[in-house]
């Protein structure tokens, strides 16, 4: 997207709200144990996952937590984007983008996904963006008696996180390499812990016209058991698509 | 004695930090004025570019004495 909206920070915070044109506004606390400026960076990468539009960040607090003695530098800050200003043609009569959000995660590499893609593609111009929730190990042991977490398993769990981490990073990878062949956007995130959590973080900060699950067969699927397809299509108001991907 | 003050506020930026950008703010200011007490930083914001920050720009409130004798 080479075409930047005129107006931008340079005019200060609100000066960039030319009229009749809608900005969003998400609010981002991040954390990071060197500085603040790391941490508003942290912020602005992470916002930069879903939205490829960000105009602006206005610092809104600062703090500093202490972390068992060690001081975690806290930032939240404000972060605007215009609003469909691709998605929404000028007139704001029709949608000329559509915006899909894709969640997969062990069948990102199979064909059915994309194939699915392709057809979106066919029908009109599509932006994707992929979610990939990867579950969270949780293997702290705490010691029954003191309530204590002992820290070598503390460690590991870190370390198995970090595994999981890298691991869907890689699916998401791959995906995008085989994406590179469609010539449309595509922005994505690997999201630990909940898949309806993180959905619905990402549903806060953009906007979608369908959600597309892809999904282990039945049976294997840990998605269909919790029937994530329902329950994403119960929490956002936009049509939900799933179906049975495969393996890579 | 019964004092007047200026209030004067500028925008320093920086490509490193907030630190960085409010003291070029001050250092702009102390070209031509004398007698800066205490700057106070009142904004801080981004500017980001493709989904990067490129400056960080802190808002400072300046006040000095009002001299009127000039």
């Amino acid at each position: 997207m080479a075409e930047r909206p005129s107006g931008r920070a340079h005019d200060g915070p609100t000066a960039g709200l030319v009229d009749g044109q809608v900005d969003k506004v998400v609010r981002i606390v991040a954390t990071s144990s060197t500085s603040w400026e790391d941490a508003a960076r942290n912020a602005v990468r992470e916002a930069a996952k879903t939205v490829h539009d960000l105009r602006y960040a206005r610092v809104s607090e600062q703090d500093v937590a202490l972390h068992n003695g060690t001081p975690q530098f806290r930032i939240k800050v404000e972060l605007a984007f215009q609003l469909d200003r691709n998605r929404v043609d000028a007139r704001g009569l029709g949608i000329r983008v559509r915006r899909v959000l894709v969640v997969a995660n062990k069948t990102l590499a199979g064909d059915r996904l994309l194939a699915v893609v392709r057809k979106r593609l066919d029908e009109m111009p599509t932006e994707f963006h992929v979610l990939v929730p990867q579950p969270s190990p949780t293997s702290v042991f705490v010691d029954p008696a003191t309530g204590l977490s002992d820290p070598s398993s503390q460690r590991a769990h870190l370390e198995s996180r970090t595994i999981a981490r890298a691991e869907a990073e890689e699916r998401l990878a791959s995906f995008r390499a085989l994406f590179a062949d469609f010539d449309t956007v595509m922005t994505g995130e690997v999201a630990l812990g909940d898949p309806v959590v993180a959905a619905h973080r990402v549903m806060q900060r953009s906007t979608f016209d369908e959600i597309v699950v892809s999904t282990l067969p039945a049976g294997v699927s840990k998605w269909l058991k919790l029937d994530l397809p329902t329950r994403l299509g119960r929490s956002f108001d936009v049509p939900v698509t799933s179906f049975e991907g495969q393996r890579s | 004695m019964d004092s007047v003050y200026n209030v004067i506020e500028l925008i320093g930026t920086s490509s490193e930090s907030w630190e960085q950008a409010a003291t070029n703010a001050v250092a702009e200011a102390s070209r031509t004025l004398s007698d800066l007490r205490v700057a106070e930083v009142i904004e801080q914001d981004m500017v980001i570019e493709d989904g990067q920050v490129v400056l960080f720009r802190s808002k400072v409130r300046l006040s000095f004495k009002h001299d009127s004798d000039g």
